[in-house]
């Protein structure tokens, strides 16, 4: 019993109501922790997901050359053989006008695999009418609304095209429309005509395809999956760029969010640290007495601190990891419900986050259970120890002088 | 020769009032029992508190076996004080949390170091004090006058050079007062100085010196 030890387990235990108040303020300030920064790191992968998930994907292959194209088959296949990668898809535009003379459009006609898309984009995710052209469409286009209304097509209707070919002989093309894809972007609704690749690149004159987008299976796996795909194809041939390479502006605005809701969540953080140290200290503050008598019968000052570090780290410890878990569970719990649709809690214009995933889904890692714990540690040790520091160098009586 | 020594003890605890203890001189040699009386508010606590090491006075000094006590650094002092002296404060002052055989063998354990042999030593003292039955009781379940003798229990278990009461007979009934005054002079006979505060004519009687103390002042 008279370890420091035994002491410090009795006074917790035979004083189950203060020990279950600092329990609980620790749990509950681990699990809180826990799940805003799973929010948090969920919101980065959001945003990042959206940001790469239409056009840019995570990597990007070109030609190293600056030509207009690149033999698609060696990438596709050395994507294919690279696990963290889901998928993989060529595509080519073709700059054209579309409509008849009274109203032209400019437009881009985009050429890409609608089966290769289904695990290398979002793109089948925006149709909201018809389908994609099937690669062996040698006819079909998807089209975006706002084209479709300037325009006034519809499911069925035929589309004038004119383009360039690579003999800048300029060409008449018609095109059925099989499908309506909107993006949310102004831009893209208004001047987007999605054809299958072998369409596109016969109207192009050309082979292959301009770029090959490449989704990794996870954001963080990005920079892994570019590294391996420039490690398995000619760089004097291909240029490898992983997603902020591509578009560092992109990588400025994720980073930028990222931080501005960091800014937010640090206010956060300190008030659960201060709620958690606070209880902490008026459990102890009112210990100043026992702290006293512990004094007058031959505890030195450092020992009281021991003493009271020790019920600390008790505590502390089956706090935290219980704060750990109970936030995990929850972060898990909502992961496995689908996630909080921002919708919900956002403002108008919402409708832009079509073709975006707008459910934010606590992710975790294992450097948001050590942030957690890296985070409590200190406000523990000042909630704890200080009260404690500051009894010890009273002197017996004055302790003991405390109500 | 004295074993503790009290030189112009002087401690005010606010600035400007009269001081709780001025200019207050004692000696007591070993074995002896001395008995401070006086009204409450004189400064008997005060007095007994410096004696005992567990407050440091304005000015003056206080000789344990010759060595100057607040000479001593915080740590310093409270390992001799575990060592040397003892305490039975008014208010039993017992750790709520730790039962009764807890409170005593902590206390010896803070001494002698050695788990055994202190769990052994607390339980003699609590038997000796009638309180064999009642070793594993929490203070909250014991009576006032229980607590008391748990708290004497604490202070004679250690084997003090000097012990320090104040007023511990005052929650006892006339056996367990008694019963108290008995195991002090059994530690008196062993060499121990004991110094007491007390209004309790019992203990006054037993006393070798009694002085009496006045708005912080020994009277005739």
């Amino acid at each position: 019993m008279s370890s420091l030890a035994g002491v410090a387990l009795r006074n917790i235990v035979r004083t189950p109501r203060r020990s279950a108040i600092i329990s609980l303020a620790v749990t509950g300030g681990a699990a809180a922790l826990v799940f805003m920064m799973g929010m948090n790191n969920g919101l980065a992968e959001l945003m990042v997901s959206n940001s790469v998930g239409l056009m840019l994907g995570h990597v990007q292959i070109d030609s190293a050359k600056g030509e207009r194209t690149i033999p698609e088959a060696p990438v596709l296949a050395a994507a294919a053989a690279l696990k963290d990668v889901a998928g993989a898809s060529g595509r080519l535009e073709v700059p054209a006008l579309a409509g008849q003379p009274a109203r032209v459009s400019g437009i881009v006609l985009f050429g890409l695999d609608a089966q290769r898309e289904k695990h290398a984009s979002s793109f089948p995710s925006l149709v909201i009418e018809g389908v994609l052209p099937a690669a062996g469409d040698a006819v079909g286009v998807a089209i975006g609304p706002l084209l479709a209304q300037r325009l006034s097509l519809k499911l069925g209707d035929w589309l004038d095209v004119l383009y360039t070919d690579d003999r800048q002989q300029t060409v008449g093309a018609r095109l059925r429309v099989r499908g309506i894809v909107r993006t949310g972007s102004e831009d893209l609704d208004a001047h987007l005509a999605v054809v299958a690749l072998p369409l596109a690149q016969r109207f192009s004159g050309r082979q292959g395809a301009a770029k090959v987008i490449v989704k990794a299976i996870a954001n963080e796996r990005a920079d892994a999956v570019a590294a391996r795909m420039r490690a398995s194809l000619d760089p004097a041939v291909y240029r490898v760029r992983a997603w902020h390479e591509v578009s560092p502006f992109m990588k400025g605005m994720v980073s930028f969010q990222y931080g501005s809701i960091n800014v937010v969540l640090l206010v956060l953080y300190v008030v659960v640290g201060a709620g958690v140290a606070a209880i902490q200290l008026l459990g102890l503050l009112g210990r100043t007495r026992e702290f006293g008598v512990f004094a007058a019968i031959g505890f030195t000052p450092r020992r009281i601190v021991a003493l009271v570090a020790l019920e600390t780290l008790f505590i502390g410890a089956i706090a935290v990891l219980a704060g750990l878990a109970a936030g995990a569970g929850a972060a898990t719990l909502v992961s496995h419900l689908g996630g909080i649709d921002v919708r919900i809690v956002g403002g108008d214009n919402l409708e832009a986050l079509i073709g975006m995933d707008p459910h934010l889904k606590p992710v975790l890692n294992p450097r948001t259970y050590l942030f957690a714990i890296g985070l409590l540690a200190p406000v523990l040790v000042l909630g704890g120890v200080l009260p404690a520091l500051r009894a010890a160098r009273m002197t017996p009586m004055e302790a003991l002088r405390r109500t | 020769m004295s074993i503790l020594a009290a030189q112009d003890l002087v401690r005010s605890y606010e600035r400007g009032a009269s001081p709780s203890l001025d200019r207050v001189s004692l000696q007591v040699a070993a074995g002896e029992f001395l008995a401070v009386a006086g009204p409450s508010g004189s400064g008997k606590t005060t007095l007994l508190a410096i004696l005992g090491g567990l407050d440091r006075p304005d000015s003056g000094r206080v000789m344990l076996d010759g060595e100057d006590l607040y000479a001593r650094g915080a740590d310093a002092l409270t390992r001799l004080r575990a060592a040397a002296i003892s305490f039975v404060f008014q208010s039993h002052n017992l750790l709520p949390t730790l039962t009764a055989l807890e409170n005593v063998s902590l206390a010896v354990y803070c001494k002698r170091g050695a788990a055994a042999q202190a769990s052994a030593c607390a339980k003699r003292a609590l038997g000796a004090l009638g309180l064999g039955a009642k070793l594993a009781r929490l203070p909250g379940s014991l009576s006032l006058g229980e607590q008391q003798r748990v708290a004497v229990a604490r202070a004679i278990a250690v084997g003090p050079k000097v012990l320090i009461a104040d007023e511990p007979t005052a929650s006892l009934d006339s056996a367990h007062g008694e019963q108290v005054l008995e195991a002090l002079a059994v530690l008196r006979a062993a060499g121990c100085a004991v110094v007491l505060a007390s209004h309790d004519e019992r203990c006054l009687r037993r006393a070798d010196r009694v002085f009496h103390l006045s708005d912080g002042r020994f009277v005739q």
